[in-house]
């Protein structure tokens, strides 16, 4: 900002536009009143997360571009990965206190990480070891998605897990499947009219596979310390890591960016966010998103013969 | 990270609601058990006077309090009557013009389905008929089809008894829940044997 950046709040990109010579011209964005402005710009950079972004190119459609904006290869949307996550929580007798101090991952473990294919599945994921929340959050189920009973059992179910819980998360590497995808919606608007996206999203077997390993793995590890009883949020889907939709590649024919977030097809668009994956990890992916964003930065610079004529 | 779901988002929105109620004066019963606008610890907010409801009418408040009772009874420790869990949810509703049409929907629901089934209003059914009432509605494996308002009022009363309960003072002083402690500073950590203070800076004296 001390160099002059100048951030609009409340602006909502309808499209990028296009100029004669193929590069991205700017955005068409409207403010709060649903007035529409057009932003000029040398250089674009698209980061609108792994369900923003494609859904922003895909509504970029212009003659140059009659599948949506740096869609030349058809990969825009597609491969859509989420994490699988499933979360089994055990109680003990003992005090965990685990609700004071703030939310943290004390421990974690990539036991079960990499591929071994006795277990049925390829690739792996993590083990995060976690505390719990206050008791609100407890009493409306935590993350198992069990609330606390009503009625005559309330107190005391309440006591026998309120403090004494230890979580342990399976985060999972999902798979790059081109059917897991975001699309346009054929009839959804959001309230400026703009195509709303339509995320299509199933667990493969693979993950199903996985999940079910995770689950064996943490009730045993949680039984092995003690824990009285497990609870078992089984199969669910909640989509906190939004990734792979813009993917990185080296070959223009199946990949959206190169390895410097550079779009093949337009000389001035780069993409910085967790779209730009090719599979997911199964860790958290801030940092590297964060880290690329750094890197995004360096590729412009780079590329500035490319953007800055 | 696990902690990113909706769940979380939705209980901080409730607790800014749940804030907000800290703040009005009209209440009898129900203290907010975060007042950090008040170190000291003393409520100056309760008043002596009986609790005047702002949105319910003297018989859908009464039949407010019989629910939250039933969802949260006391049982030696305290239960949802003696935090005053309907002074908190009427407050709520009143403030929330978004579920007021629901709560006013529901309880008549309630009633006329109580009159239906037991040939009487809901609070003038004994404590078993009542507790049955609400777990064939709570209850999927007790759940009759054409029952499906009655099923989505128990979920949203059960939803602000528990955020009611769990705000409040008595709710967290049944669990002993230290978020109640208020230090102007703070008190330094109670593990100093603990193999970790090697890596922190030494305490200030």
């Amino acid at each position: 900002m001390k160099k002059g950046a100048v951030l609009k709040t409340r602006a909502r990109v309808r499209e990028i536009t296009m100029e004669a010579d193929g590069r991205a011209r700017g955005a068409l964005y409207y403010d709060l009143k649903g007035d529409l402005h057009e932003q000029l710009a040398r250089v674009v950079v698209v980061c609108a997360n792994g369900i923003g972004t494609p859904r922003l190119l895909l509504n970029s459609k212009s003659k140059y571009f009659p599948q949506g904006l740096a869609n030349s290869s058809g990969m825009v949307g597609k491969c859509f990965m989420i994490h699988p996550f499933r979360f089994l929580e055990g109680i003990f007798e003992e005090r965990m206190d685990g609700y004071h101090g703030p939310f943290g991952i004390p421990a974690f473990s990539q036991q079960f990480y990499e591929t071994d294919l006795k277990r049925g599945f390829v690739r792996g994921y993590t083990f995060l070891l976690e505390r719990s929340f206050g008791p609100l959050h407890q009493a409306w189920g935590s993350f198992v998605n069990q609330p606390v009973p009503w009625g005559a059992d309330h107190h005391r179910v309440m006591r026998k897990r309120f403090a004494h819980i230890v979580r342990v998360t399976i985060l999972g590497e999902d798979l790059p499947e081109e059917t897991n995808r975001v699309e346009l919606s054929s009839d959804r608007k959001d309230s400026n009219g703009i195509a709303a996206p339509r995320v299509v999203y199933a667990y493969s077997e693979n993950s199903l596979k996985m999940l079910d390993h995770g689950s064996k793995m943490a009730r045993k590890a949680l039984e092995a310390a003690g824990a009285v009883e497990v609870l078992d949020s089984g199969i669910i889907a909640p989509a906190f890591h939004l990734m792979g939709t813009a993917r990185m590649g080296s070959d223009a024919r199946n990949s959206v960016i190169d390895a410097g977030n550079h779009a093949h097809d337009v000389k001035n668009l780069f993409i910085a966010d967790g779209s730009c994956f090719t599979t997911s990890a199964a860790v958290n992916p801030t940092s590297t998103i964060g880290a690329l964003a750094l890197r995004t930065a360096d590729s412009i610079w780079e590329h500035r013969r490319d953007w800055s004529g | 990270m696990a902690g990113q779901g909706i769940e979380r988002r939705e209980i901080l929105r409730a607790m800014a609601l749940a804030a907000a109620a800290s703040q009005f004066p009209g209440f009898r019963r129900w203290v907010f058990a975060h007042d950090h606008a008040n170190v000291a610890g003393e409520v100056a907010a309760l008043t002596t006077g009986p609790y005047v409801p702002q949105f319910f009418g003297a018989g859908e408040y009464a039949m407010v309090g019989r629910l939250a009772e039933l969802i949260i009874p006391g049982d030696g420790s305290p239960g949802a009557r003696e935090a005053g869990v309907s002074e908190f949810i009427d407050f709520m509703v009143a403030s929330d013009p978004g579920v007021q049409f629901r709560f006013r929907y529901g309880l008549t629901w309630l009633d006329a389905h109580a009159q239906r089934v037991d040939g009487r209003p809901f609070l003038d059914l004994a404590e078993d008929r009542q507790t049955e009432t609400l777990k064939r509605l709570a209850y999927t494996d007790r759940f009759r089809e054409g029952d499906e308002e009655g099923r989505e009022f128990f979920m949203l009363v059960r939803r602000y008894t528990v955020m009611g309960f769990y705000s409040s003072r008595v709710g967290l002083e049944a669990l002993d829940d230290p978020g109640l402690k208020f230090y102007s500073e703070s008190p330094g950590c109670p593990h100093p044997d603990d193999p970790e203070h090697r890596n922190l800076p030494p305490a200030k004296s």
